[in-house]
């Protein structure tokens, strides 16, 4: 029971974890119908300027912080109006999302390069030693992930909810055409979209390396990817949606390793083939995900 | 190609989307090979109609039947099946292909063969496509398209591809033929063309029409029945006549329309 | 309006003209480069030819339906190792079936399109960019059964490759002895024959398909699925129809490749290899049979020519150096799909089309011919 109860809330903190990068992606999706294949290399170019200003360059980890964060909205800014513009017009949203793959591919080419063998860390305060409570023993990087991310998670969504963003963003999902005729900036919507979710992704990039992985080296990039089958679980038009699926692939990842010995027969190591399983039942049950709304039409 | 047309029966059709009702209680009868026009404002819930009888909506109650056979519950393959055409509001051509791929894309369910028959030429697949290519053309000279036939649609000007879009219904051969504002764009001399084309298709082919149209001279022209929408429920249906004299029609339709209406016919594109 | 559309299907029509002209030098051309060319061009033309196989697959798909995969890499894998289980003896360590090799390689590229036909449930419901993400879940999973199921896979370690012979004919081997114009056929030469005699034939399969009701139908799809659907296209069914038929061409591809390679190891199957199919797609213009292969040729043969290049290259050569072929030519082609979508999204084709249009005189369009209206 104790064992089951630890796996909860490490499962909880990793899923916290995933949303964050999740709701980047639906963030992106709803105001852009573009799926931001290119996130997880954001995480990794955001995590890796902060990982390097600390440990390459010496600054403290909350001068770093600021400037991995910043940086990776600003590049997804610029991803967003140097190149996905280009498709707003003809709504060609295929073609940009394939386009966000070759980012990916190259961002992440060079970042690698950059990081080569080395296992960056990023100075973060919170330390690996372990908390009692509840007759459970859980890291202080594994609670901290959990409180900081939730927290982030919740003022996020009272912020859709609350702020002319919100509104324009939801609009925007609706029927781009419409909203543009009321005023909305389509360009802005999409660009503040692209910031927040790069900003996000480094947040949770923070919370990655400091846990499971000692710190920033080149596996990070795998851990990321699980973003999107979150996305996809949740539903790709879901912020809710974004962070049940978060929760669901941290879970699912965590009771998997933990229950590892009466699953020998999947093989070692299917924890990390568990996300993309837990994908394909839902989208067998629900096509358009957990909270994805369906479309009326039927073809 | 002389199907005789099919009797249409709507009863009770009521589609809601997330707690709006788009279409409440309707019900009419469309005869066979005659031209029954559906009026009605913007919104009155016509599209949403359509849609339903091409099996793209399921509605949350009611039936209607082709010639006894229940549509609704089919899927849109099925409902082409049972012999309804359908040409669209904004004649969406396919743009990757040519016309006459277009035309070819309506002889779709009445061809034979698959990847297979395809990819090694069996001759079954290629007696099919040859008969559909000719089924095609003769389609294209009915509606004086088949000069356009080599050209992407992509470039078609507009009020070739409204023709186009008509032919490729045709080309499914259908015993009901929905069309979706087939004068909406147009100009006068074009209208005119549209009006004596389907007058043709009825009295030539014998298919039954159901024409949705802004247009009231070429619907109180050509219809021999008007159903009135407003509001997703039907406010009467009868001949031209009648329609424009009844009092429910003139308060609920033409008097709150009416200059809606006649924006729309002036700021129309060209084509 | 009508002057440009004349303009365009007359000169479609003078695109026909040149398509036999060009076909058969080309066809000259591949057929005599063994006569000249060494092992390492006859290696990499082999290579490039059995993953132009696979890249025309996933053109189908992804631009002719409009429907992204992810998964190709899975398919190709399944085609490798299904060939291997099949035609390997068992042996206390490692699973076999011990097929005549033939009929290996032919139920490999039948398993790998059921396994494509199983995926359909999810591939004839999700359109486009979902289908695409789904799609990674095979990538995953294959990665992981790749790694584990030893005794079916050899796990990291790999599985050696038996030769595909048909009698006593080795078709990627040297018995027995044979020559052209006195040149021996050996290993590389029947390499490149083999593999060109697939490409073309699969190739010419694929443009039949595509020419059908059945590529219209794909079409159509792709342009208007609501409006395919009203016409009585089975929406569904085409799409899974086109996802199976797209894996059928990765499977060949797999066997193909894992007969070149002689051994394979899982990490070669991964993410990244679905990536570079992608990448040969986009290149070659997304919906074109020969940018595909055009875009394969590229893709394939750019790391093996960086290696042997590499240092003549400034930069590149050298131990210190971390900017390894490797490196280039992930960011050349991760670069290529941004460049190419941004600027020409009709790729290599576009180029050809140009050159073409270069080529045509132009005879102006008499404005008599404009039909009436």
């Amino acid at each position: 029971m104790a064992q089951l109860l630890s796996m909860l809330v490490e499962g909880a903190s990793l899923g916290a974890v995933y949303a964050l990068v999740a709701l980047g992606i639906v963030v992106i999706y709803k105001s852009s119908s573009v799926v931001n294949f290119a996130q997880p290399s954001l995480l990794m170019f955001g995590t890796y300027v902060t990982a390097s200003a600390y440990s390459l360059h010496g600054l403290s980890f909350w001068v770093a912080l600021p400037l991995g964060v910043a940086a990776a909205a600003v590049l997804a800014v610029l991803v967003d109006r140097v190149l996905v513009a280009r498709f707003r017009r003809t709504q060609a949203v295929v073609a940009a999302s394939i386009m966000t793959i070759g980012v990916d591919v190259v961002l992440l080419t060079e970042v690698d390069r950059r990081i080569g063998s080395q296992i960056l860390t990023t100075g973060d305060p919170w330390g690996n030693e372990v908390v009692r409570f509840l007759g459970i023993g859980v890291a202080e990087a594994r609670i901290a992930a959990l409180v900081v991310s939730a927290l982030l998670l919740v003022l996020f969504q009272l912020w859709l909810h609350r702020s002319d963003f919100g509104v324009a963003m939801r609009a925007t999902a609706e029927d781009p055409e419409t909203a543009s005729l009321m005023g909305i900036r389509l360009g802005r919507v999409s660009a503040t979209a692209w910031a927040v979710a790069g900003a996000l992704a480094v947040c949770a990039g923070l919370f990655i390396v400091a846990y499971p992985s000692p710190g920033l080296d080149t596996s990070v990039e795998a851990v990321a990817l699980r973003a999107l089958p979150a996305a996809i679980i949740g539903g790709l038009d879901s912020t809710t949606g974004a962070i049940a699926g978060g929760l669901l692939v941290g879970l699912s990842e965590v009771l998997v390793r933990g229950y590892g010995e009466h699953l020998a027969f999947l093989g070692q190591g299917f924890e990390e083939a568990a996300p993309y399983v837990l994908m394909l039942v839902v989208l067998l049950a629900r096509p358009a995900g957990l909270f994805g709304i369906r479309e009326a039409v039927r073809v | 190609m002389t199907a005789p047309g099919a009797r249409l029966q709507v009863s009770d059709v009521t589609v809601r989307f997330a707690g709006v009702t788009a279409l409440s209680g309707v019900t009419f009868t469309a005869e066979p090979g005659t031209i029954h026009a559906v009026i009605g404002p913007n919104g009155a819930g016509k599209s949403s109609l359509f849609n339903v009888l091409s099996g793209i909506y399921k509605p949350a109650e009611g039936s209607v039947r082709v010639d006894g056979s229940e549509l609704i519950g089919l899927a849109p393959h099925r409902v082409t099946a049972l012999g309804v055409g359908r040409a669209f509001q904004n004649a969406s051509m396919f743009a990757g292909l040519t016309v006459e791929e277009n035309l070819l894309l309506g002889r779709h369910r009445l061809g034979r063969g698959g990847v297979f028959a395809a990819g090694l030429r069996l001759p079954y697949a290629r007696r099919s496509e040859r008969e559909a290519r000719a089924k095609v053309r003769e389609v294209a000279e009915f509606l004086g398209v088949d000069h356009l036939l080599a050209l992407p649609a992509a470039e078609l000007p507009y009020g070739e591809a409204k023709r186009v879009d008509i032919a490729r219904a045709l080309a499914t051969e259908p015993r009901l033929l929905l069309l979706d504002e087939p004068a909406a764009g147009m100009h006068t001399h074009e209208k005119v063309e549209v009006r004596d084309t389907i007058r043709r298709i009825a009295a030539e082919r014998q298919i039954t029409v159901l024409l949705v149209e802004h247009d009231m001279g070429l619907v109180m022209g050509i219809s021999e029945q008007v159903t009135v929408l407003d509001f997703g429920q039907v406010v009467t249906t009868g001949p031209p006549g009648r329609v424009t004299s009844d009092e429910a029609v003139i308060a609920a339709y033409l008097g709150r329309a009416g200059a809606a209406q006649k924006a729309r016919s002036e700021s129309q594109p060209p084509s | 309006m009508f002057k440009a559309a004349l303009t365009s299907s007359k000169q479609a029509r003078a695109g026909v003209r040149w398509r036999v002209p060009v076909a058969v030098v080309a066809g000259v051309v591949l057929l005599a480069i063994p006569l000249y060319a060494d092992r390492f061009w006859l290696n990499l033309g082999s290579f490039a030819f059995a993953a132009a196989i696979g890249a025309v697959g996933l053109m189908i798909l992804v631009g002719r339906v409009g429907q992204l995969s992810l998964a190709h890499s899975f398919f190709l894998a399944v085609g490798a190792y299904g060939y291997i289980w099949l035609s390997s003896p068992a042996t206390e360590e490692s699973w076999g079936l011990g097929l005549p090799s033939l009929a290996a390689a032919v139920v490999a590229v039948a398993l790998a399109g059921l396994a494509g036909l199983a995926f359909s449930p999810l591939a004839g419901r999700l359109k486009g960019i979902y289908l695409g993400v789904a799609s990674l879940a095979l990538v995953f999973i294959g990665q992981h059964v790749l790694f584990t199921a030893e005794p079916l896979t050899g796990g990291y370690n790999g599985r050696n490759v038996p030769e595909l012979s048909i009698g006593s004919f080795q078709v990627f081997g040297v018995e027995p002895e044979l020559s052209l114009f006195g040149v021996p056929l050996r290993q590389a030469e029947r390499g490149w024959y083999v593999t060109l005699l697939i490409l073309a034939l699969t190739t010419v399969f694929a443009v039949l398909v595509l020419r059908s009701r059945v590529g219209r139908a794909f079409a159509a799809i792709r342009d208007g699925e609501v409006h395919a659907a009203a016409l009585g296209v089975r929406v569904a069914r085409y799409r899974s129809v086109a996802f199976t038929l797209s894996s059928v061409y990765a499977g060949l591809a797999g066997v193909l490749l894992a007969l070149l390679f002689e051994r394979v190891v899982p990490e070669y199957w991964d993410l990244f290899l679905s990536l570079e199919y992608l990448a040969m797609v986009v290149i070659g213009g997304q919906a074109s049979v020969a940018g595909a292969i055009a875009g394969a040729a590229f893709v394939s043969s750019l790391p093996l020519l960086l290696q042997r290049y590499s240092d003549a290259i400034p930069g590149m050569g050298g131990a210190v150096s971390n900017f390894g072929p490797a490196y280039v030519a992930q960011i050349l082609y991760g670069g290529m799909i941004v460049l190419i979508l941004f600027y020409e999204p009709k790729g290599l084709a576009a180029l050809a089309t140009r050159a073409r249009k270069a080529l045509t005189p132009r005879r102006p369009v008499a404005a008599d011919r404009t039909p009436a209206a």
